[in-house]
Parts: C-alpha cells; structure tokens; sequence
C-alpha cells in the first residue's frame, strides 16, 4: 500500500469529522459515572430492603386486631375485648359478658376512639348541625357530638349503634 | 488531547485503562470517538439511534476492555463492537418497518476500511506542530473557511492555503512508515 498523496490525504482527513462534544464528553465521563454507581446502588440497594421491612412491619398482623375477629386469636388484649364487646353490642350479649362495662386495663383512648368511630354515623349529629356534614367539619365539632352521644342514657340505645336506631332515638 | 498520554501505543492505553486510570480512558475516547462516530454515521441511522450505539459502543469497550486479548488490536475490536451494535439497532428498525434489505448497507468493509486508512492519516496528525494541526483539523475535518481559521488563530487569511499545503506535505512525510501498520476492521 503506497502512501497517500495529498489530495488523498485531505479525502481522508474530510472522512473523520469530530463527533458531537457532548457525546464525546459523556462517554469521557464513563469511568466516573460507573464509580459514581457503583458508590450509589449499594445504598439504593439498602434503602429498598429497609423500606420492604418497614412494609412489613406495617402489614404485619396486629394480634390485637386479628383477635378481635370472629374466630380470631383470642388474646387478653383491651383493645380485643372492646372490639369483642362493639360487636356483641348490637346483639344484647354486651351486658351478659361484661356487666362492670370497661375492665380497669383497658385503653380508654382506643376504647373511646372506637366508641366515637361507632357513634359517629348517628343522627345525633344532624340534631346539632342539620346541614350534615359540611366541608369545614372540625374535629370539636365531632367531639362535642361524641361526648354528648356517650351522655346519652344507654338505655335508649339498645339496639347498637347505627345509624338508624340514633335517628329513631 | 491529554499530551503525555497521546504519544502512547494502543496496547500501552488498554493496559492504562484496565489500572483504572480515568485520563488513559479518556484519551482512548479522544483517540477514537471520530472513528466510531463515522462508523455510526455510516450506517444512516436516525440521530438519537446513532448517539445511543455511540455511547453503547464506548459503554461495551468499557466493560470488556478486560477481555481484549490483543490490546493493540483496540481499534479493530472497537469497529467490530460499533458494527454490531449498528446492526442490532438497524434489525429492530427493521422489526418496527419490515424490510428485505439486509440491515447492514451494502460496501460497509470497503467503508470501514476507508475509515481505518482515515484514522491512520489523523493519528499521524499528532506527529506535527500544534499550528499545522489546528489548520489541518479545522480547514479538512471542521470546514472552516479561510477567513474563520485565521481569525481563530490569528493569522493572515491569505496565508491559510499555502499553510495548509505546507502542513499536508509534512503530514505526508509523518504518514511514510506508518502506512503500512493500517489494517482493515472487517467484522
């Protein structure tokens, strides 16, 4: 193969033109964007089994839930007892199985969160705002509702706690 | 350019890249990116496919770098590399708009070879003085006028054709002996 004169020269020279900077300077970039990955998966990587734990902690069967099921575990819990109790509540058996009301351990404020969450569907509500539940509904208003609903004598709730029975009442 | 390491052999430059050292593979980069770049080109593939085989091919060479076995055949791997990524990316084209043309133009080895002979002409560039190599570069591979280049480097306009004559000649004369070490990247 003879050398190229000048003119091929040129022809040839005229076939390599530079290719785009920004390509060029992104693949001149390789080894420190891999290092860059290498540094960061590992954390990624991490950051992913700690948020699988963390979902499974969160999904992980409360006992004390899963026990107020029918048929659930069974266990001693106040939470389970309360729930055992709004359910049977309906049904007339509440007094039957707890006559003193709420054991001394219980958690009042579970307990009583759930009394309210029961309650709150009532009419009661309609009594004191009778446009129903407006947008700007706060958290007093409910709970001037509820503290005035558990005031109510028992004795005219004895059909649970729906709806329908606080608006007969 | 990195200067230290332009004077290097290909092999010498595999080996500094296999140690990790980051300025050997940018070098290789600056060394090669117009080859593999007008390899892409001759393929005609849209510009977003072409950059994508661009950076694979230089992504591959990468991470195979270790398994070259011939370091000083870099620039015949790297042809191969480039030519298959342009292939696979011209086959799924070609799933997308079914053709019966083979996805790989027609002439490609005579074209590689041209690319290989015009590699070998711009690495010889290196051996000249860093005017004659901006001249050259600018007036042959970047189109630049007369005007443009002499205002870039501060030099008569009027002179530029007869520089660019002069630099040829001396190119011609860093190309005796190097010829012959050109070898084609036929895949």
């Amino acid at each position: 193969m003879t050398t190229p004169d000048e003119t091929q020269i040129a022809d040839l020279l005229r076939l390599l033109p530079p290719a785009p900077e920004r390509w060029t300077a992104e693949a001149r970039e390789l080894p420190r964007r891999r290092a860059e990955l290498d540094r960061v998966l590992p954390v990624i990587g991490q950051d992913q089994d700690d948020e699988d734990e963390r979902s499974r902690e969160e999904f992980e069967p409360d006992d004390r839930l899963v026990g107020s099921a029918p048929g659930g575990r069974g266990s001693n819990d106040d939470v389970e007892g309360h729930m055992h109790e709004s359910e049977k509540r309906p049904s007339g058996h509440e007094e039957e199985k707890r006559p003193s009301g709420l054991d001394e351990d219980s958690d009042g404020d579970v307990e009583g969160h759930m009394h309210e969450s029961e309650k709150r569907p009532s009419g009661h509500s309609e009594e004191k705002r009778p446009s129903g539940l407006d947008e700007d509904f706060d958290d007093d208003d409910v709970e001037g509702h509820m503290h005035e609903s558990e005031k109510r004598p028992s004795g005219k709730r004895p059909s649970g706690l729906d709806e329908e029975s606080d608006e007969d009442v | 350019m990195t200067m230290e390491l332009s004077g290097i052999t290909d092999a010498q430059l595999v080996a500094r890249c296999r140690e990790g050292d980051e300025r050997a593979w940018a070098e290789l980069v600056d060394r090669f990116s117009r080859y593999v770049h007008a390899i892409v080109r001759a393929y005609r593939l849209s510009e977003n496919d072409a950059e994508d085989v661009f950076q694979d091919a230089f992504a591959r060479a990468f991470e195979r770098l270790a398994d070259l076995r011939d370091p000083s055949a870099l620039r015949f791997w790297l042809a191969q590399l480039t030519r298959r990524l342009a292939v696979d990316r011209l086959r799924r084209s070609a799933t997308e708009t079914p053709s019966d043309q083979l996805p790989e133009p027609a002439g490609m080895d005579e074209s590689i070879t041209r690319l290989d002979e015009a590699l070998v002409v711009h690495q010889a560039l290196a051996g000249l003085s860093e005017d004659c190599r901006e001249i050259i570069d600018r007036f042959f591979t970047r189109d630049e006028s007369y005007s443009s280049i002499g205002e870039a480097l501060g030099i008569p306009a009027g002179t530029i054709a007869s520089r660019i004559s002069r630099c040829l000649a001396k190119l011609r004369a860093e190309l005796e002996g190097r010829w012959e070490g050109s070898r084609p990247s036929s895949v």
